[in-house]
């Protein structure tokens, strides 16, 4: 803990990018508590308002408070990255645990990844989201398997490394079954890696939960997410510029806070990666 | 070299196993009979049952796989529902114009990269450095869509240099073609070329350090000499590797810059084809992205065999 203080302080990005993540996450939490509006409280009489005092980003073609929409926008577009994130880990993690431990399995478990790493990532998301339809969880299991090959490698290149190390040979011989030596003995030294790894699928889910949203096959229409309000304001765009600048700006400011932070972990628990 | 070339050919059957495999799969994330997705609400039971019969839904997994393997092996993707036509002939309609924007994008994003990464580098500290690594930071957070919508804005609302939407072919009209798709190529190509220069500035700051730099400095050399002569030649391998990953991005961006700009490439088909359920073309549209990945792989693979004679083939 004194160290993560200690990098923070010494590296100036890791902690602007600390900020502005708390920042997006305490705004988006307590949406509630920064405006008086809902986000689908529609005022005909107030529609395309300019930003002004009543209305900090203005309103939009239904009369409703973009502020309040691109806050509430904030808490899907963010609880969605944040699954999106733990199925990534979650199945990257066991895929590369097996893969790296069990010899046998491995290539073929690894050629399935590599065969999900030859779609671009948005494309391969895009056509599961045609096949399974628009939805807040389809979009959570459609980037979460196009995520989940990353963790997977990473997990597994690192179990390569410690495999036959001599503390792995040792619980081995001690009787250890195979499931405490992953779990136990192996899987908390591969922590660093994983965090940063996960930061990096954050900023990367919010930019993809973002475009699929704004193609129109992310979260439905309904919810408001930054993608989506985006998609809307554009219609308008030509009029009423701020419906699309301030939702991308969102987008924007969280992903570089995000790859700060992601920078700065790296650095600080893979130091032979910085430069 | 040609029987290098052969293998590794021949190794792009067992490459675009999984993949294929992938892709047949993707109609099983279908909530429900694809037949009745695809025909919508109104159709008939019997259109349904006819639609499922000339697809071959209403056959075991197994002998759906092996048809779609087989008509794979002839080059034929199926045919699309909404479009009446082949599949390879809709999406050959409209690759052109991917093409054109993808090559265009990856021009923009390639020069701009690789230049800002070795003049980031070898002014390491420096404000120019710092300046670099500023737009490499910022650039590879914007949402490329998102700055397609403000180029727009400016360029096309406010100034009106470039036009809003839509596609000239360059046959017809060069100079057209060349500004029709120069706000979509500048959209897509900029969060590129700020991943190439942080990826070319890392490259080549490890090759700075290197002993045979050291040496060549030693010898009096003038550093503008050891950067073009020792480190630019050693730098081209992972600047190759950075350009060629980035074209799988460019692919993947692509789609939502066709959208915003109303260009008839293949990744609109796609859409179109996701918001009709159009099985056969999504699926067909997916694997040939697929494919030209792993080609332009390949390729990459071929050009590091010319520019360092020190791999073998």
């Amino acid at each position: 803990m004194v160290h993560l203080k200690k990098m923070f302080l010494k590296r100036k990005s890791a902690l602007i990018g600390l900020i502005l993540v708390t920042a997006i996450l305490s705004a988006a939490l307590g949406a509630g508590l920064l405006t008086r509006f809902t986000p689908d409280e529609m005022n005909v009489a107030n529609r395309l308002l300019a930003p002004s005092s009543q209305h900090l980003m203005g309103t939009d073609e239904f009369g409703r408070d973009l502020f309040s929409r691109v806050l509430y926008g904030a808490r899907n577009s963010l609880i969605v990255a944040f699954f999106i994130v733990v199925a990534a880990v979650g199945m990257g993690l066991i895929f590369g645990l097996i893969a790296g431990y069990y010899t046998k399995v491995d290539s073929v478990i690894m050629r399935i990844m590599d065969g999900l790493m030859a779609f671009p990532g948005i494309v391969l998301a895009i056509a599961m989201m045609g096949a399974m339809g628009p939805s807040m969880v389809n979009v959570i299991v459609a980037l979460g398997i196009v995520y989940t090959p990353r963790v997977a490698r990473v997990v597994r290149s690192f179990i390569l490394t410690v495999r036959e190390s001599q503390y792995i040979e040792a619980a081995r011989s001690m009787g250890a079954m195979d499931i405490r030596i992953l779990f136990c003995h192996i899987l908390p030294n591969c922590f660093s890696p994983i965090v940063v790894q996960a930061s990096f699928i954050f900023s990367y889910a919010i930019l993809g939960e973002a475009a699929l949203s704004f193609l129109g096959v992310g979260v439905p229409a309904t919810l408001p997410s930054w993608g989506n309000i985006l998609s809307e304001g554009r219609v308008y765009m030509q009029i009423a510029p701020w419906l699309t600048l301030f939702p991308g700006l969102s987008i924007m400011v969280t992903v570089l806070g995000l790859n700060m932070l992601g920078d700065g972990l790296r650095d600080f628990l893979d130091p032979r990666l910085k430069k | 070299m040609g029987a290098y070339i052969l293998k590794r050919l021949l190794q792009l059957i067992p490459t675009m196993l999984i993949p294929s495999v992938i892709v047949f799969m993707l109609i099983f994330f279908s909530p429900g009979d694809p037949a009745s997705l695809m025909l919508g609400p109104d159709a008939t039971v019997e259109q349904i049952a006819e639609l499922r019969t000339q697809m071959g839904y209403d056959q075991p997994v197994a002998v759906q796989m092996g048809k779609w393997f087989s008509n794979l092996l002839r080059g034929d993707l199926g045919e699309s529902i909404f479009l009446n036509q082949p599949v390879t002939q809709a999406i050959g309609e409209h690759l052109g114009v991917t093409m054109a924007l993808t090559i265009f994008a990856m021009v923009i994003a390639a020069s701009i990269g690789v230049t800002l990464g070795i003049l980031s580098a070898v002014n390491r500290g420096k404000a120019l450095d710092q300046a670099a690594m500023v737009f490499s930071v910022f650039g590879v957070s914007i949402p490329e869509f998102w700055l397609a919508l403000n180029l727009i804005l400016v360029f096309a609302v406010y100034h009106q240099i470039f036009p809003i939407g839509g596609y000239v072919p360059f046959f017809k009209d060069p100079a057209g073609c060349i500004r029709s798709l120069f706000l979509p190529a500048v959209s897509l190509g900029i969060t590129q070329a700020a991943f190439i220069a942080r990826m070319v500035r890392s490259s080549v700051l490890e090759i700075l350090d290197q002993d045979y730099v050291r040496t060549a400095m030693a010898k009096g050399v003038l550093y503008r000499k050891v950067v073009m002569k020792h480190v630019m030649k050693n730098a081209m391998v992972p600047t190759v590797t950075v350009v060629g990953m980035t074209f799988s991005v460019l692919l993947g961006g692509a789609i939502a810059i066709e959208m915003v700009f109303n260009l008839p490439g293949i990744g609109r088909l796609l859409m179109n084809a996701v918001l009709r359920r159009d099985y056969p073309l999504i699926q067909g549209i997916v694997l040939f992205i697929a494919a030209s990945y792993i080609v332009i792989n390949l390729l990459v693979d071929l050009i590091y065999v010319y520019i360092d004679p020190r791999i073998e083939y």
